[in-house]
């Protein structure tokens, strides 16, 4: 064995790892170093340096106490949140709907915020009314669609919430002054809100809604 | 299934510290890669009882969390740099005297010294040293070859004998006790 084949065995050699060396490979090692002033040295100093390494004590530590969860965290059901979100959406447009069929039906329209506009602008208010009529019902009817729909988006949460957080808190504050026949608020937001965006909006109702009943759990 | 984590939390914590300490070099981020580690391991309780080889598993869980905060703290860039033992301190500091030291003095000699070694070999000499782990574990552990994890080891440690050298923690001896 040469001096370079002893010197890249040593470190494995003088740190105890024999082991990790052949019987035949250990021998030749001892040999050589019979005769090798320069590789007795280098495996003085691997040795030394093993000592001075295992001095490196461990650190006190004990372990800080944990609050463990009743339920490990992945064992959050998607399937149960889904179903109480289901059934505050299925509420919401029951009310809502009733809400506005009556008042619309029976041409009982009247807004006490704002006073109904008479002439010209009565005919574009009746229009306007229609048009949130069609979009209520059309919200109604496209149910199923959206649950689907509400299934992919929460796995899929996007930069939208913010926004969408600030919609769906106006429409509680809505669906509180339904509950006083303050009809107006409603419709106008709901021409407000584009198209586009209904039912992201009614997807974020139950997100909040279900944020907020896992908050008090 | 609770009282089994508490168990493995009790009996596991101080080592899995310990190894996430020696790569670290510090406490505070000891104490969160192995927060992180137990974390993990309590999500996944149902696969504990399909591991075939329990220490490699919390290992390779904890080597993930310190990994992952040598990233963050690289990303971060705001690593604070381990205070070395003043070299003056150092000089011509004969091996008995280590024995003397303060506990506090040696980690800081220690993190002063693994400080300099890359972060890929002092995995591995950690391990080999601190923890005694065979080169075929380390490895599986941090998805390397045996022999690059042998090479790595070999690596390391040449370093920390020139560092000990330069040091004057070593010295040249004549004879040997072969």
């Amino acid at each position: 064995m040469t001096c370079d084949e002893v010197q890249k065995k040593l470190p494995f050699f003088a740190v105890g790892l024999i082991g990790e060396l052949n019987e035949e490979e250990v021998e030749l090692i001892r040999q050589h170093m019979k005769t090798c002033a320069v590789c007795q040295n280098e495996y003085n100093l691997y040795k030394q340096s093993m000592e001075i390494l295992r001095q490196w004590p461990d650190v006190d530590v004990k372990p800080p106490k944990v609050l463990i969860p009743s339920k490990p965290v992945s064992s959050i059901s998607w399937k149960k949140i889904w179903k109480t979100s289901e059934k505050v959406l299925d509420m919401v447009l029951r009310i809502a709907a009733v809400l506005f069929l009556i008042a619309f039906g029976t041409g009982k329209i009247h807004f006490s915020a704002t006073p109904q506009p008479s002439g010209d602008s009565s005919l574009a208010w009746q229009k306007e009314i229609m048009r949130n009529r069609q979009l209520l019902l059309q919200l109604i009817e496209n149910q199923k669609q959206f649950q689907q729909g509400w299934q992919t988006w929460i796995l899929q949460q996007n930069t939208k919430q913010k926004l969408m957080f600030e919609q769906v808190h106006q429409l509680q504050i809505v669906m509180q002054q339904q509950q006083q026949q303050e009809f107006q608020t409603l419709l106008q937001l709901l021409e407000n809100i584009h198209a586009e965006n209904r039912y992201t909006t009614l997807q974020t109702i139950q997100w909040v809604q279900t944020a907020l009943e896992e908050k008090q759990r | 299934m609770k009282e089994e984590f508490e168990t493995l939390y009790e009996q596991w914590y101080s080592r899995l510290f310990q190894l996430a300490y020696r790569i670290l070099l510090n406490e505070e981020l000891a104490q969160e890669a192995t927060q992180r580690a137990f974390i993990n391991i309590y999500r996944r309780q149902e696969q504990l009882s399909q591991v075939k080889n329990f220490r490699q598993w919390l290992y390779r869980i904890v080597l993930n969390c310190t990994m992952d905060i040598l990233r963050e703290q690289k990303r971060r860039r705001n690593h604070h740099p381990i205070q070395n033992v003043s070299e003056k301190q150092l000089a011509h500091q004969p091996d008995g005297m280590l024995k003397q030291m303060q506990r506090k003095e040696l980690q800081k000699l220690f993190q002063g010294i693994f400080q300099q070694i890359p972060t890929e070999q002092r995995m591995v000499v950690v391990l080999k040293i601190y923890h005694n782990v065979t080169f075929e574990e380390i490895g599986k552990m941090l998805q390397i070859s045996s022999n690059t994890a042998k090479s790595r080891f070999y690596r390391g440690i040449a370093l920390i004998r020139q560092i000990l050298e330069e040091k004057n923690l070593i010295e040249e001896v004549k004879t040997h006790d072969l």
